[in-house]
């Protein structure tokens, strides 16, 4: 009897072991989160474990002790990482991966901080002295409740991103700020002499060419701005940002005098003749897309 | 770098170039062709906000004003640099608002 009980058992051992789950599929109570954000080139990230409130009130102050310098996450530390150097709270923090930690006493100012090991786990508190960076933050108490703890990018701009905090009814907003990738660089006269002048442009589209535009090329303060002549009140206006090839320069949106969108995916290429340039074209997907061809 | 939209004014109904100051009356005649600019298209100048400083001043309506008052746009640059621009798009065949813009991204504040 003893011998066919062990031969039944061993023979359930293959099916259990198929149907046992791994360890690393187990459900978790703060599961894994991430959230990124270009700007400019820089990609910002942050990844955390995503705690919930579970009815507990008192989040701060109770939850997370006044003494306690905590990772606003769970389990792994929360990191944050930049791929290129930033401004967080107008503070600088040089690109690579750090773990995150705060300090929130309800009665006290907090403060984030970033630390140079991403690798810590929740319960490895590191002293403030150790942290790369310390940044006074504001909070406030009088938002939507958030179940779950969260991490956004609600604003993002030409030259940097706010990075928001949520749980349970706290916010904490923070600045992140980037480098230009394309540093506004102000040429001579006789840099922006080849360029400037009038050019009929006509783009490539699913039905063919379209009907020829108007464009001015001007010196814009020493810089070159290209102006659309279209109907309406407000003429199209791009800043052709030079580039370190010859006579490439990279498209840019302005807006009211600013540059607001670099297009990095359609460089314009002009060809030279005797110094000036007597056309350009710009390639999208290794097609030409706009050509222009200079009027005057 | 501009960050502010100037304001253009709309062209007088009407507007000629009767008041431009003729080559006779120019103490500088170097800048007589630009004078003669501005005579042919006197309803796209008076379109056009002077961005020399000088739109502020009382009695002043736009660049066609600078052609017509003391000559001061025999002495000016940016009044002259606007006109040229002005009148080669005009006869290019842009729109007043399209001149305007250029106009803005290259003599604008």
């Amino acid at each position: 009897m003893k011998a066919f009980r062990a031969l039944f058992i061993a023979s359930l051992v293959p099916a259990a072991s198929l149907l046992a789950p791994h360890a690393d599929a187990q459900i978790r109570a703060s599961e894994r989160g991430a959230v990124s954000q270009t700007v400019d080139g820089t990609v910002i990230t942050v990844d955390y474990g995503r705690a919930q409130v579970r009815g507990r009130d008192s989040l701060f102050g109770k939850v997370v002790t006044r003494d306690e310098i905590w990772t606003p996450g769970a389990n792994a530390a929360t990191t944050f990482e930049a791929s290129r150097d930033v401004t967080v709270g107008g503070k600088a923090l040089p690109a690579g991966k750090y773990s995150v930690w705060m300090s929130s006493d309800p009665t006290a100012e907090w403060t984030l901080y970033f630390h140079k090991n991403a690798g810590l786990f929740h319960t490895q508190h590191p002293m403030p002295a150790d942290m790369v960076l310390a940044v006074p933050v504001a909070h406030t108490t009088v938002g939507e409740h958030v179940e779950i703890l969260t991490f956004d990018f609600p604003r993002v701009t030409t030259t940097g991103a706010q990075l928001r905090l949520r749980w349970g009814s706290t916010t904490v907003p923070v600045e992140i700020g980037v480098k230009p990738s394309n540093p506004q660089v102000a040429m001579t006269a006789e840099q922006l002499a080849p360029y400037l002048g009038t050019y009929g442009v006509v783009f490539a589209g699913p039905k063919g060419k379209s009907p020829e535009m108007k464009l001015a090329i001007v010196d814009a303060k020493g810089t070159l701005r290209g102006i659309m002549d279209q109907p309406g009140d407000d003429a199209m206006q791009m800043e052709y940002i030079p580039t370190a090839t010859p006579h490439r320069f990279l498209p840019a949106f302005v807006k009211d005098g600013k540059v607001f969108d670099v297009e990095t995916a359609t460089a314009v290429d002009f060809k030279i003749v005797d110094g000036r340039a007597v056309g350009f074209s710009a390639m999208f997907g290794g097609k030409p897309w706009m050509e222009g061809t200079r009027k005057n | 770098m501009r960050t502010r939209k100037p304001k253009h004014p709309t062209p007088r109904p009407g507007i000629t170039a009767a008041r431009v100051l003729t080559d006779a009356r120019l103490t500088d005649t170097s800048a007589a062709p630009v004078y003669a600019m501005v005579r042919e298209i006197p309803q796209i100048v008076d379109g056009i906000r002077c961005n020399c400083g000088c739109a502020d001043l009382a009695g002043f309506y736009s660049l066609l004003t600078c052609y017509e008052q003391g000559g001061m746009a025999q002495h000016c640059v940016i009044c002259q640099g606007q006109a040229k621009l002005a009148h080669k798009l005009h006869g290019e065949g842009w729109s007043l608002n399209g001149i305007r813009s250029a106009i803005d991204a290259q003599f604008g504040d």
